[in-house]
């Protein structure tokens, strides 16, 4: 069941629920379209040129997701299943259950300005947010929208901009306590969700149900 | 943001690229680049923090068309003007090398670990050291100085750890004949720094890398900056010290005398033997070779031209990296960082200075390149094996030799 207020979602919580071949349940919580924004998911950079494609500053996030993969496979050090799952973001985009949201001036202008050493300065980070992460808080914030991040550095962010409240928020152990809560799945398949996460590097430790 | 812009228009000409520059280096036309500073169309917002990165600001002052100066103090502005003829393509790499540079210096303040930069170089510094003969004698001396003994080097960049020089790779394009081989740069807070080619073969990065340290031990105290392009005296010292450095005359002949080759080498095969246990490339070895008299000069030409060393060295058995066919740029976005670098970011990390999806945009990796180095022990960046590293150990402990 997805929540009234709409949600801006950033790389880490696409990438993994897309990698362990899950999206569904993001479908399912935070309905349909999913919304990311640009820096996190260009359909664009798709049709780079090669030589622009192999700079990753020239991609968007789940871009440079996508390509690490390729890397794996092509080098023999990665199994083509995790690859053939982060692609999909292109397949969702293409039918719609992914959908990419383009800044207004002031969200633009607050973006730029997390990714400034002197926005980092302001809200007491110890550098700059990245653009994927900066967009998804500006979007948040100056459209009120949830968040759904793993990125603790962009939700102190948040945090701060409401007034040192919580500002409201999903992050990936919530959304499988959730998909349990609401009967999706079980706890203890959230936990091996979870799990198979951390095996493919995910950093958050504490499992859903401990 | 109405005037947006010119502020693109007037950051570009600051940064003094041409709007065919900025296209090339983003993938677009340049009429695309012409639109977005008439303001026809709007660059998308990965489109700006790319237009930022490539002019050394951030995105901010682009917004604000703010007059700042980019990131590295024009650093990179000085290393291209610095040599002339060299192919504009090389622009984005040389440039990434010294943002790096800058974040290096960064991180090592945010985590309060230490570059251990060397920024002096412990060798004597004669004025222009441009005589072959220098270059022999000098290499003998830094192999002496780091305990090297005059067999192979299994892997460059943890003597270049030794001697406290940072080595960044990034692609600059791979036709030679324009584009650099590598470059050195003293910088005011890593020190001794070394941007390698990476559209190049590996035993040709080897190569550069020893070429560079050359340049660093032995001209750094006249040249701030060495872009390695061309010829000229300076350059063919770094050229004869990085052949001595990788394949020491003394070495190579007890190696053509212990493995029962001719003093006279005319065999392909030998040639191949003796290029795989040094490490180097076809062309470097044959080069060496030939500089000691061991091959003629009608057999230099002859195994040149006629040669295929790649296929020779697979028949026989070697292990073929396919970097050696055709170089991948991309393989190497984790091991184009030095392991220093690399060992600070996860610091920072673990630490919980930096939350692992800013430490990625931080270094410019994707989530999945950052959480590969977070988890697993830093290899070599060259894949060899790690004896080098286990010897060295008390490098890891001690800093700089």
């Amino acid at each position: 069941m997805s929540s009234d207020r709409e949600t801006i979602i950033d790389t880490s919580v696409l990438l993994y629920f897309l990698l362990v071949d899950r999206n569904d349940l993001l479908r399912t919580l935070l309905g349909e379209p999913l919304r990311c924004p640009v820096a996190v998911y260009d359909p664009d950079d798709r049709s780079l040129p090669e030589p622009a494609l192999t700079r990753s500053d020239l991609l968007s996030e789940m871009r440079q997701a996508v390509r690490h993969y390729e890397v794996a496979v092509r080098t023999g050090d990665g199994p083509t299943d995790l690859l053939d799952r982060v692609q999909r973001i292109d397949e969702m985009f293409d039918i719609g259950t992914v959908a990419v949201v383009e800044m207004a001036d002031n969200e633009r202008r607050l973006s730029s300005r997390l990714q400034s050493r002197e926005g980092a300065v302001q809200y007491s980070l110890r550098v700059p947010l990245g653009p994927g992460e900066a967009a998804c808080v500006a979007i948040a914030w100056e459209r009120k929208w949830t968040i759904a991040t793993d990125d603790e550095d962009a939700l102190k962010v948040l945090d701060q901009l409401h007034g040192s409240r919580t500002y409201p928020y999903e992050r990936i152990r919530r959304l499988l306590i959730r998909s349990a809560n609401e009967e999706l799945i079980t706890a203890d398949e959230a936990n091996e969700i979870h799990a198979e996460m951390r095996a493919l590097g995910f950093w958050d430790s504490g499992s859903p149900f401990p | 943001m109405a005037d947006l812009h010119r502020s693109f228009a007037r950051a570009r000409e600051r940064a003094r690229y041409s709007q065919d520059d900025v296209g090339a280096a983003l993938g677009v036309s340049r009429a695309m680049v012409s639109y977005w500073e008439t303001g026809s169309r709007r660059p998308n917002d990965r489109q700006l923090a790319a237009l930022a990165r490539l002019y050394g600001i951030e995105p901010i002052d682009l917004l604000e068309d703010r007059d700042v100066d980019p990131v590295g103090g024009d650093l990179t502005g000085m290393l291209l003007r610095a040599e002339t003829g060299v192919d504009p393509e090389s622009a984005p790499g040389v440039q990434e090398f010294v943002q790096f540079l800058e974040r290096y210096a960064e991180l090592s303040q945010i985590t309060d670990l230490p570059i251990r930069g060397l920024s002096q170089s412990p060798f004597v510094h004669r004025s222009r050291f441009t005589h072959k003969d220098d270059a022999r004698r000098k290499a003998e001396e830094v192999r002496s100085h780091l305990n090297l003994g005059t067999g192979p080097i299994p892997d460059v960049d943890t003597v270049c750890e030794m001697l406290g020089v940072t080595v960044y790779r990034a692609p600059l394009g791979d036709d030679l004949g324009k584009a650099p081989s590598g470059a050195f740069l003293n910088h005011p807070e890593v020190g001794f720094s070394i941007l390698v080619n990476l559209d190049m073969t590996p035993g040709r990065r080897r190569f550069t890398v020893a070429h560079e340290i050359g340049h660093a031990l032995f001209h750094s105290n006249e040249d701030r900056w060495v872009i390695s392009h061309g010829k000229s005296p300076r350059e063919s010292f770094a050229d004869e010290f990085a052949g001595e450095f990788l394949m020491p005359s003394e070495s190579v002949r007890r190696f053509v005398e212990e493995s029962g080759m001719p003093p006279r080498i005319q065999d392909p095969v030998d040639v191949i033997h003796i290029q795989r246990y040094f490490r180097a490339s076809f062309p470097m070895t044959l080069v060496r070779l030939r500089q000691m008299n061991t091959i003629t000069a009608a057999t230099y030409r002859e195994l040149r031209d006629t040669v295929r060393p790649v296929a020779l060295a697979r028949s026989l058995g070697y292990a073929i990296d396919p970097e050696e066919i055709e170089q991948d740029s991309e393989r190497w976005r984790i091991h184009r960082f030095p392991r220093p670098f690399l060992r600070m970011l996860r610091e920072a990390v673990v630490q919980e200075l930096i939350s692992p999806p800013t430490a990625a945009s931080f270094a410019g990796l994707s989530v999945p390149g950052l959480v590969q180095i977070l988890g697993q022990p830093l290899t070599g960046a060259e894949g060899e094996p790690q004896e080098l590293t286990t010897e060295f150990a008390e490098f890891e402990e001690t800093g700089v030799v």
